[in-house]
């Protein structure tokens, strides 16, 4: 396949935070798999270049904003990038792409994977229209309600996430539906490990659910309807755990948390490659939340893992589930709130059938649709379709 | 054991006795903490070798009632690096009557004591201030240039104004009255002609007279009318009639508008295009021209109105969809009436149908106080639309107000009282019970009484009296939906504890409500033992889920514009004396049997409102509160959290009756 590309060209992606954002995720498998094509890659991100060794199997350099009169060094021709995408459209990352239009020509590119402007919203309590009024100071994390348009309309091409985040992409630049992938040989389903139950200090007789990911004010109020399931589970009779990794950024379960705490196994950041085996715990694995402005434009980093357990999923009537077929490869639910996922979970508990129909169907739609390798291709044949210079020879 | 003084500067300090080890903190109030009602008391305690098992609080001389112990501290444990359990927390909001304690530093004592009688003092000074609602005029002053347009968004707003194609007209109409003051009306003119938006129109009724022609002959917007319901012929020549899609806008004499008033209501109307009426908040202006005494209204709320006239004094009717709405010559009628505004809110209060919005921003002030004669106007409007709505009851003035006085009942019909009796022993409930129907005497009433006790006593009421027993995993929603099975009543009364009833007509009070269409649940005024408000129904609260609106208010004061004596709609109410026909709760299925604490009651309302039924705080029903409050039960965390997960998309928003320009952190109405 590599033969029929232009090996050495430069690819950039920037990324808005460090290798412990979900998305470095996304960019360290992408530009794995272009180096594999031929393609010279780096990623730069904003500070904490260490965290890169986090990806072990990294095959592209790495550099700091800050770096970025040296940036050429990162390329083995020692030219600047012919590409740069850009992991969102978020202020440090415009900023930054700013700056390397000041001293490089490339084609730009801009990967959308939220929805900015509820996100700028939620976060700082202001409508955009307030913010522009009143002239307030975006923090860098977020997309600037003016600048963020103008920013997009300068690309050459667009990926999204989802679907519906097309509706923010200019009409006059072309935009792909690009999906991550799943790593299968790490995400696999495998029996749960006996020891590492005694060791979480799990009952033996728990039903487990296992949640991956951080909890941030968009999807505290939808995590913790997850923990309030496993609390009211266990007030029925029923005894659940849930084993949740991640980081917190506040309290979000009360000043008093205990009635939560007493039921889940707190791991906080947990090495990636580690996440498998606590997934293999789980007899059920859940994304709560309902459609909205926040789940509907965006695709949750961790579905692609829980569905490659080939475990039971269910997850709200948003984003991947149009996508997905309910009762066949995932309960998908109007609403995955507390009362709907104790609902569900029993269900699927008393129902084996059921069970293993959902696990099979996961992991189908995972090996068919969220595969790196097939989806760098897309992106690859998206550059080669919107470059006009030679880029593939 | 010796016990310190809090010291001059009010710090509290640790009182320990030999051979025993004891650590504690208070962490909450901070010394000279303003607390007023309520005072929140927290913090944490560690006894050995006794352990501990109460903590008491007292403010001065009074007892304020107990805090609960054994909550989780994790941050204590890691502090002590483990040498400490985890749950030696402490915690308790405890009611008081600050009328009584009185004003200025107080001493707030904790005493914490194990079952030997061994205990310990926690200190500290507190600063007890009566209770706010409202604001003093510099907290007004303050808010006001948080929340006022400066003039660059003005300029805005004029510039915004000048880009339509085609502005929306407002046809503003005032009623000139024999005594208006030329003053007053100069006043109102002048706040019109500041403001931002200029496509208006004045129409001053019954202003014939030749004094008030200078007015139309300075600004071609105005208009003189000889009287509202003869304006046909005359308007021919205004440019209103000619734009009926146009806003009619009733004004009272003496009202200012403030400079951005309408162009606010043309851009609320346009993000509310289904509202055929609006109104807004407004002030006093003081003898110097000075606002004062804000007035920020609940959204709309038709039982408020019709016991407070909080419509005016500046009322905008989309102006085709009210006259279809509620016909041309009701319309034309109730703007006839010397209460414009009262007379059109009251009949768009007879349509449930109907939007009408409420834009909460500060458009108006007031200038001229309500007279005797418009008291008496507006009571009359009240009293005819009443019998227009088939209610057994009138207005009568009554001070600076009008009053509504039920007459008496003719029919009772079958009230099914469901209560929940499983704290309390056999003795507790036959005395409760006897008190009870020594106060209610109503005729048509049945008993059911819940309990999870092996033996019931056997009582001789006035009443039929059923029992049903229930197992003791049972939850308390559970226990009423399988209760209410047996019920031969059209209406259901629950009670979850055995709070002693304060006023003799209660079942009526609230059934006066109950009865009315579109109404859904109807619950009275809680009181603390220290005849503070426990209650005066529930507002919603981002955090919490739920608060008790005016907790800790003495019942002595009246609270903000009334609230506290004024029935009104609330967003939710406690389960505790609610009130509501046993159709509606089947038809809803009943209580969530998922909640066994009380927040069955609040869930139960909001999902009446969600079907489109209002529901009703009244004060002239009125219980006592037996015990803390529910919502301070830490137990209840768990079912709390449920709450906000099946509200999750209703709590964060400002509650509908609970405006958000106070501050949201208290829920006595204070800026």
């Amino acid at each position: 396949m590599t033969t029929e590309y232009n090996f050495k060209k430069n690819i950039l992606f920037v990324l808005y935070n460090d290798f412990l954002a979900n998305s470095a995720m996304h960019v360290h498998y992408f530009a794995n798999q272009l180096t594999l094509l031929g393609y010279d890659c780096t990623v730069a991100v904003p500070r904490n270049i260490d965290t890169a060794d986090l990806y072990r199997d990294r095959l592209y350099a790495v550099t700091e904003f800050n770096r970025i009169d040296h940036l050429k060094k990162c390329f083995y021709n020692g030219c600047s990038p012919d590409i740069v995408h850009a992991w969102s459209s978020r202020e440090v990352v415009r900023l930054y792409c700013e700056a390397l239009r000041q001293r490089y020509d490339f084609a730009l590119f801009i990967h959308l994977e939220d929805n900015e402007k509820y996100l700028l919203e939620t976060y700082l309590g202001y409508s955009s229209a307030q913010l522009i009024r009143s002239q307030t100071p975006v923090p860098p994390d977020f997309s600037h309600p003016i600048y963020y348009h103008e920013f997009l309309a300068s690309a050459r091409g667009i990926t999204v996430i989802m679907e519906r985040l097309k509706e923010f992409c200019p009409p006059n630049v072309p935009a792909l539906t690009l999906w991550p992938g799943v790593d299968t040989t790490l995400f696999a389903p495998g029996p749960p490990d006996r020891e590492l139950m005694i060791q979480l200090n799990i009952p033996l007789n728990s039903t487990i659910l296992c949640y991956t990911g951080n909890v941030h004010p968009a999807n505290q109020v939808e995590v913790r309807s997850l923990y309030l399931a496993v609390a009211l589970l266990n007030r029925q009779g029923f005894p659940t755990t849930l084993v949740r990794t991640g980081l917190n950024y506040g309290p979000f379960l009360g000043t008093d948390d205990y009635w939560a705490r007493q039921y889940s196994v707190e791991l906080g950041y947990v090495e990636h490659s580690l996440i498998p085996a606590l997934l293999n715990l789980a007899q059920v694995l859940v994304q709560p939340g309902k459609a909205g402005a926040f789940n509907d434009y965006r695709f949750p980093s961790k579905l692609p893992e829980f569905l490659a357990m080939g475990k039971p999923v269910i997850l709200p009537d948003a984003n991947l589930a149009q996508y997905l077929r309910s009762g066949q490869e995932a309960l998908i639910l109007p609403t995955v709130d507390a009362l709907q996922i104790v609902a569900a979970v029993q269900q699927i508990c008393s129902d084996p059938a059921l069970a293993a129909r959902l696990g099979e169907g996961a992991i189908n739609f995972a090996r068919q649709h969220l595969d790196w390798e097939r989806n760098t291709e897309k992106l690859l044949t998206f550059y080669n379709e919107i470059c006009s210079f030679p880029l593939f020879e | 054991m010796s016990l310190l003084d809090p010291g001059s500067n009010g710090s509290q300090e640790l009182v320990t006795r030999p051979k025993t080890l004891f650590e504690s903190s208070l962490d909450e109030p901070a010394p000279l903490d303003l607390i007023s009602g309520t005072v929140l008391v927290r913090g944490w305690a560690f006894s050995e070798p006794e352990p501990i098992s109460w903590v008491e609080v007292w403010l001065d001389k009074t007892c304020l009632g107990q805090a609960s112990y054994g909550f989780s501290r994790p941050d204590v444990a890691r502090s002590f690096e483990g040498q400490l359990p985890d749950n030696c927390g402490f915690r308790g909001l405890l009611d008081f009557n600050p009328l009584l304690i009185g004003e200025g530093a107080k001493r707030l004592c904790v005493l914490i004591g194990g079952r030997t009688g061994q205990q310990f003092e926690l200190n500290t000074l507190v600063q007890v201030q009566l209770p706010q609602h409202g604001a003093t005029a510099e907290a007004y002053r303050q808010w006001r240039q948080q929340h006022d347009p400066d003039e660059a968004t003005l300029a805005i707003q004029r510039r915004d104004f000048a880009r339509l194609k085609t502005p929306e007209l407002f046809r503003l109409e005032l009623v000139v009255r024999p005594d208006t003051e030329l003053s007053h009306l100069q006043a109102t003119l002048g706040s019109l002609q500041a403001q931002t938006y200029s496509a208006w129109e004045l129409h001053l009724i019954e202003a014939s007279q030749e004094q008030w022609a200078d007015f139309a002959r300075q600004d071609e917007r105005i208009w003189l009318f000889e009287a509202t319901t003869t304006t046909t012929t005359a308007t021919q020549e205004s440019g209103a009639e000619s734009n009926r899609s146009g806003w009619l806008t009733l004004l009272e004499v003496g009202a200012q508008l403030a400079p951005q008033a309408l162009f606010r209501l043309y851009e609320w109307g346009e993000q509310h295009p289904n509202a055929v009426a609006v109104y807004a908040d407004e002030d006093w202006l003081n003898e110097a021209g000075e606002p004062v005494r804000p007035f920020f209204k609940p959204d709309w709320s038709p039982e408020y109105l019709r016991q407070t006239n909080y419509i005016g004094p500046v009322l905008a009717l989309r102006q085709e969809q009210a006259a279809i709405a509620l016909g041309e010559l009701e319309l034309s009628n109730a703007k006839a009436a010397l209460e414009p505004a009262l007379a059109v809110g009251l009949r768009l209060a007879e349509r449930s149908d109907l939007e009408v919005s409420h834009l909460p921003e500060l458009l108006c002030h007031r200038l001229v106080p309500v007279s005797s004669a418009r008291l008496e106007q507006q009571a009359a409007l009240v009293t005819a639309h009443l019998a227009r709505t088939g209610r057994t009851a009138v207005a009568e003035q009554s001070q600076s107000r009008w009053k509504m006085v039920a007459l008496p009942r003719s029919d009772y019909p079958r009230l099914s009282l469901l209560l929940s009796s499983d704290q309390a022993s056999p003795i507790q409930l036959e005395n409760y019970l006897n008190d009870f129907f020594e106060t209610v005497r109503y005729p048509n009433l049945e008993l059911l009484i819940l309990t999870k006790n092996s033996c019931a006593p056997r009582l001789e009421l006035p009443v039929p009296v059923h029992y049903l027993r229930f197992g003791e995993r049972t939850g308390l929603a559970a226990m009423f939906n399988q209760a209410v099975a047996y019920t031969a009543g059209d209406y259901l009364l629950f009670m979850d504890q055995l709070g002693p009833v304060l006023t003799q007509n209660w079942p009526e009070e609230l059934l006066r409500y109950a009865e009315q269409p579109g109404v859904g649940g109807v619950g009275g005024l809680i009181l603390t033992e220290h005849n503070t408000v426990a209650a005066a129904g529930l507002r919603l609260h981002s955090q919490e889920g739920v608060l008790p609106v005016l907790r800790g208010y003495p019942i002595e004061l009246t609270g903000h514009d009334r609230v506290l004596r004024a029935a009104r709609e609330v967003s939710t109410l406690n389960l505790q004396g609610l009130m509501l026909k046993k159709g509606l709760f089947e038809q809803l299925g009943g209580f969530n049997p998922f909640f066994e604490s009380r927040y069955a009651g609040p869930d139960f309302c909001l999902r009446l409102r969600q079907a489109g039924f209002r529901v009703i705080f009244t004060p002239e029903a009125a219980l006592r509160q037996v015990g803390p409050n529910w919502l301070d039960d830490n137990g209840n965390t768990l079912e709390k959290m449920l709450f906000l997960d099946i509200w999750q998309a209703w709590v964060p928003l400002p509650d509908q009756f609970y405006n958000p320009n106070f501050n949201q952190s208290y829920s006595d109405y204070r800026i």
